[in-house]
């Protein structure tokens, strides 16, 4: 007996110990999985994505890399990393294995070293246009030789005194080149199929802040002398473009003091186009913003990449975090942060998708790290794109999914919500819209049910508050009856 | 006529502000038991309706209900007002006393409080292009402020312009009162930060 109650104890105490001593699988990945609620407030969810690889250039087998400012992947999986402090740039394959070493192109016979090249764009032909910065020029280089070079366009447009440090290169699908140019206010500058100079396009506005209303106001008082010393004020340049297969242009911003549309969707006409289903405007990065030395840390979008299914992929300088969005803004995937492990960056400058798999290069690392979608994270962009095509009842059942995976997910019960609204079972659509925090679904959803809920006891109500009148009105002939009686 | 129905009906005072005033000024017929129920009641549907508001209209996140801090966002704008008019009176020779002034206002809240209360029940059976729970509240809102000013115009006995006047520097006294108190509350916060921090000093150094 007295042993049987030793055992019990032990048993006892041990599940207790468990409890205490903090005994859990341990985490996976070395940062925080999180999505967000219908307060913007930081839920946990399950990793999105995982890395899978990380690898520098000495294991690449390139030798090492010095600050490489920028990498592009084409269509075969070659990814071309230009290896700014090297002045090279180096061709490994999707595995990050070394394919090839460029260390000077062939210009009108003479030989030219690819020095400070920080931005890259490789076409279906292999065609490379690299970024000489301090150059500048953009050179396009076909099978090592430079076919062409694009350098200060001469235009009317043109200030006398702009100096052309083109960063960063997108074409578009027609083949025509955007060009972000350092210290350009103006926007990005667009040339034709001959390289002839468009024009400028898209230009960033200038951010409303109380600082810009207060120089306004004092502009309107001051001399043309003193207004002329007083600081001017600029839109804020874009960091990075991108463009997609239908004919978009995706920018990204640094630095900006409202964390609002940091990650533009230009249309042809250069106005921004990127909003949320309500047409609002919204963050792009995190919603919870910290503080350090009395000043909020807004992100700061220094790549961003355009799947072909439409999903957004951008990464966050001050966090060291990769967001994914889908096209109306819903917030797909969170992934990696600031940090010297696997998976974490120090100062991230570029992104590139290739399949399913994401590539992020890190300046100061000086290495590479790809991410794979998990189980999870598969699942919640196929559900999204299957909502996207209109298949409600299939994007539902992979939502479920999701949802057996993360309870905390508004847009599985959204995406479920709204598929039962489209099968009219709106009851149920409530339940799941009200978890969503959709309002508006959840408020249209409620004025169908309202309906069929009169439609349903409207006329027993009515017949009863008729039957209603009519017994009051009995009563009272049959009292003032019984009353002249009595007289 | 049963029996003349005397201001301490607060549904009579609704519909008869000029008449209520003056019973409750000149006759003593306020109730200040009925007073204080009024305002608990104003207390409790403000708390309905920040927790039964329809989902379709509620803002509020259901968990963070903080109670006493609604208490005091009924109760304090309530007392700074009967105390800033109170002063106003004083200062421009006006009738009212302080017993009068808030037996009155809170007979004034009735028709706001109905509104918030309607408001509440319609938006648990209207939808979002439906904002008919709003104008319902506006409408008991004109109300009271209405029937507020008209009262008080016939407690202090004054005219409508210098009843006008009154109210704006009631409103400007209750400012003023209240940057004090906030003044008074991040001091005292201050002070007692200092003297927790020389306690601690102290325990310190002794032990």
């Amino acid at each position: 007996m007295r042993k049987h109650r030793v055992c019990v104890f032990g048993a006892v105490l041990s599940v207790v110990l468990c409890f205490f001593s903090g005994v859990h699988v341990s985490a996976q990945s070395n940062f925080n999985s999180y999505t967000y609620d219908e307060w913007d407030e930081s839920v946990a969810a399950p990793a999105s994505y995982q890395p899978v690889m990380v690898k520098n250039g000495l294991e690449a087998g390139s030798g090492a890399w010095n600050t490489p400012q920028d990498f592009f992947l084409d269509g075969d999986g070659h990814l071309y990393v230009a290896d700014t402090g090297n002045n090279r740039i180096v061709v490994l394959d999707e595995n990050l294995c070394l394919v090839e070493i460029m260390e000077s192109v062939r210009m009108d016979g003479e030989e030219v070293a690819l020095s400070d090249i920080q931005g890259l764009y490789v076409t279906e032909e292999h065609v490379i246009y690299a970024a000489q910065t301090a150059a500048n020029r953009i050179l396009i280089i076909r099978d090592g030789e430079v076919e062409e070079t694009i350098e200060k366009p001469v235009s009317t447009m043109i200030p006398q005194d702009f100096i052309f440090s083109p960063t960063k290169i997108g074409l578009d699908v027609y083949g025509r080149v955007y060009v972000l140019s350092k210290g350009c206010y103006s926007g990005l500058l667009q040339f034709d199929l001959d390289g002839s100079f468009m024009g400028f396009f898209g230009a960033n506005k200038v951010e409303v802040t109380a600082q810009v209303i207060f120089n306004y106001m004092w502009k309107s008082i001051l001399s043309d002398e003193q207004r002329a010393a007083m600081t001017s004020i600029l839109p804020i340049e874009y960091s990075n473009i991108d463009c997609s297969e239908d004919g978009f242009v995706y920018t990204s911003t640094v630095g900006t003091q409202m964390p609002k549309s940091q990650i533009k969707k230009l249309n042809p006409l250069g106005n921004n186009i990127y909003y949320t289903a309500g047409r609002k405007e919204f963050n792009f990065g995190d919603e919870e913003f910290f503080y350090s030395k009395g000043k909020v840390n807004y992100p700061s979008f220094i790549d961003v990449k355009v799947r072909e299914d439409g999903f957004i992929f951008a990464v966050d300088l001050t966090s060291g975090r990769i967001f994914e969005r889908d096209q109306e803004g819903n917030l797909i995937a969170v992934f990696g942060g600031a940090g010297s492990q696997f998976g974490t960056f120090s100062t991230p400058v570029a992104v590139e998708v290739y399949n399913d798999k994401v590539y992020v290069l890190d300046r100061l690392k000086n290495n590479i790290t790809i991410f794979a979608p998990t189980e999870y994270g598969a699942l919640v962009e196929r559900a999204t794109l299957l909502y996207k095509d209109g298949l409600y009842d299939e994007s539902s059942a992979v939502w479920k999914q999701v949802l057996a995976r993360n309870a905390n997910s508004t847009l599985a019960y959204n995406g479920i919500g709204k598929a039962l609204v489209q099968n009219g079972d709106y009851t149920e659509a409530l339940k799941y819209l009200r978890y969503s925090g959709d309002k508006y679904s959840y408020s249209k959803s409620f004025g169908k049910n309202r309906l069929l809920v009169v439609r349903k006891y409207g006329t027993y109500v009515l017949l009863a508050l008729l039957a209603l009148g009519l017994l009051i009105g009995i009563k009272k002939q049959v009292l003032k009856r019984r009353k002249r009686n009595e007289k | 006529m049963k029996n003349k129905k005397t201001a301490t009906n607060p549904f009579y005072t609704i519909m008869h502000p000029f008449d209520c005033s003056y019973d409750i000024r000149y006759k003593g017929r306020g109730n200040l038991y009925f007073s204080v129920i009024i305002l608990l009641v104003f207390f409790l549907v403000s708390v309905f309706q920040r927790q039964s508001t329809g989902y379709i209209f509620n803002n509020n996140k259901l968990s963070d209900l903080n109670t006493p801090l609604k208490f005091v966002g009924v109760i304090l704008p309530f007392v700074l007002f009967v105390i800033s008019n109170w002063v106003v009176s004083i200062l421009f020779n006006g009738t009212g006393r302080f017993r009068d002034i808030w037996i009155y206002s809170a007979y004034c809240c009735v028709p706001y409080i109905i509104g918030n209360f309607a408001a509440v029940l319609l938006s648990n059976v209207l939808v979002m292009e439906e904002p008919f729970g709003e104008y319902v509240q506006i409408f008991g809102a004109a109300w009271s402020l209405i029937i507020l000013f008209i009262g008080l115009m016939v407690m202090h006995e004054y005219n409508f312009t210098k009843n006008l006047f009154g109210c704006l520097c009631t409103i400007f006294i209750m400012f003023i009162l209240f940057f004090l108190i906030m003044l008074l509350g991040s001091l005292a916060s201050d002070l007692y930060g200092f003297v927790m921090t020389i306690a601690k000093e102290i325990m310190f150094r002794v032990s």
